[in-house]
């Protein structure tokens, strides 16, 4: 066993690195929760090391893909290794790539086409999934109740959400990126999968494969101090902007990205989410809403996958587990605790 | 991952404010090396693993008051305690007040320390790390394009990590009249 402190962080450091990276293989998980038993410390190092290793990324993907230049303080120069230059050429004009890209993406988000407004509608119904294809082969799918205006141009391609939440699978077309307006927020995009969702202040992005870059409003406490650039969310984050606050960002496990797009096919899926939310996700499927009239039963844990726009059957569902009763009155099923009047 | 699993707690509470923490041990408590002072911390984080974290109210509070736990459990187990260490568990009283605006780092500030100790990484190390947190590769097209194996990014990519998080935690900052606490390991692998 390690008493050297410092040898459990590296450690802790090394198990981070392999989780982030992939999937650990069997006889490394085993490995790895042996080594989480032996002493307290190394989970302690284990959980203090994943906590670092997302402040730290969520800090480098703010800088927009470039560090602050901090050349004034001696270094050992990147020119001056041949190596990188020869050897890895193909990443290079990669990188360059990358910052063009960066650059393309600030210069198009900065602009919102005010023709937007007036783009080609889509819009779907309560209860209602709609696939869209667009013109360059990229697809939408709309989640219940929602509607956004897209515009495309010879040099860009953009979407508004004026309402809800939907999925995009965009077209790689470097010439002309893809931007999806939300609320203050723009989420651009060359060629991935990702979902936006809004609601009243709060915008939720939600990247499935390759890389997208945000543009936030800045937040007013701060407007001094941050730079206004994009920052990237790469596949499996899940980013929030809510107000003016710097966006929270969060790692998901796939069965999380796998419940999130649930709806997709008319489904809702929960793991554990409280019964008053559960409904309040359902409710946005269902002309006929949803109440949990009672706060104890509306903390009840949810776990399941219903079909989202099937109130009826949902209440009925969560009636016999909770043991609660439904009451029916006006258009509107309100969920009761068995005992009440 | 939720607002309240371990993880993002720690990120949002914690990790902030760890340095400050540090400073805060060596300061009272004289004769803690600091070998004891990193067991301390890692114990503290182990019981946030443990804690009803929706039940707290003020972390800031919640952790110092685990590390002055921690340090005193520490005393009781250890049956013979240097005369010092009992007067210095007296001294661990818990700062009241949360930090000012003015005490926390901005991002720009943050990132310009970031830059500072990307820069200070060993070559390789830097690039991979550049590569994959600032540019957002995979580890799978960095170890093809720098032609290493995915193990020999990912173990660069923990050392990176780890060196961050080390100055992160011992860079000199506002603390500076503070007795700094040296914390010298680098490539020490077991």
């Amino acid at each position: 066993m390690e008493t050297n402190p410092d040898t459990i962080n590296t450690l802790a450091f090394e198990w981070v690195a392999r989780q982030e990276s992939r999937t650990l293989t069997p006889e490394e998980q085993r490995e790895l929760e042996d080594w989480l038993a032996t002493d307290e410390r190394h989970a302690g190092a284990l959980l203090r090391a994943q906590a670092h290793w997302d402040y730290t990324g969520r800090l480098a993907s703010m800088s927009g893909g470039k560090l602050p230049d901090v050349s004034r303080v001696p270094q050992r120069s990147r020119a001056s290794s041949p190596s990188w230059r020869t050897r890895h050429s193909g990443l290079r004009r990669l990188t360059a790539a990358a910052a063009l890209i960066l650059l393309m993406a600030l210069a198009a988000t900065f602009y919102l086409d005010p023709d937007l407004l007036t783009g080609e509608t889509y819009t779907s119904e309560i209860g209602e999934v709609r696939n869209i294809e667009l013109a360059d082969g990229s697809t939408v799918t709309l989640n219940t109740n929602s509607r956004i205006a897209v515009r495309y141009s010879a040099d860009k391609r953009q979407v508004l959400i004026k309402r809800g939440e939907a999925e995009f699978r965009v077209a790689r077309d470097t010439q002309r990126p893809f931007s999806v307006h939300a609320n203050d927020t723009t989420v651009t995009a060359l060629g991935t999968s990702f979902t936006v969702r809004i609601d009243e202040n709060r915008t939720d992005v939600v990247v499935t494969e390759g890389t997208v870059e945000i543009l936030v409003p800045k937040p007013s406490a701060l407007s001094a101090e941050l730079p206004n650039v994009p920052f990237r969310l790469g596949a499996n984050h899940r980013a929030t902007v809510s107000g003016r606050s710097l966006p929270d960002v969060e790692t998901l496990a796939p069965s999380t990205i796998e419940r999130s797009l649930a709806w997709r096919d008319g489904k809702a899926a929960f793991d554990g989410e409280p019964l008053g939310l559960a409904a309040a996700e359902i409710n946005r499927h269902s002309r006929v809403h949803i109440y949990v009239d009672d706060p104890a039963l509306a903390a009840r844990p949810v776990v399941g996958i219903f079909r989202a726009n099937d109130a009826d059957a949902f209440a009925t569902g969560a009636a016999t587990t909770f043991g609660a009763r439904v009451e029916r009155r006006n258009g509107e099923i309100h969920l009761k605790a068995a005992n009440s009047p | 991952m939720d607002r309240n699993s371990p993880r993002q707690w720690a990120l949002e509470h914690i990790v902030p404010l760890e340095k400050e923490a540090r400073h805060w041990l060596a300061r009272h408590a004289d004769t803690l090396t600091v070998a004891d002072i990193e067991d301390l911390i890692q114990q503290a984080y182990a019981r946030i693993l443990t804690a009803d974290l929706s039940a707290i109210e003020r972390p800031r509070a919640y952790f110092y008051r685990t590390l002055r736990n921690l340090v005193t459990e520490q005393a009781r187990r250890a049956q013979i305690v240097p005369m010092e260490r009992l007067g210095e568990i007296e001294e661990l009283f818990i700062p009241s007040e949360e930090p000012g605006p003015e005490r926390r780092y901005t991002i720009r500030q943050e990132l310009r320390e970031l830059a500072r100790h990307v820069q200070a990484l060993p070559n390789q190390c830097r690039r991979v790390f550049e590569l994959c947190k600032v540019l957002g590769f995979s580890i799978r097209e960095v170890a093809d394009e720098l032609r290493l194996s995915e193990r020999t990014v990912e173990n660069h990519l923990a050392n990176a990590q780890r060196h961050l998080a080390e100055h992160r935690v011992s860079r000199e900052g506002p603390d500076r009249e503070d007795r700094s606490i040296r914390t010298k390991r680098h490539g020490n692998k077991p």
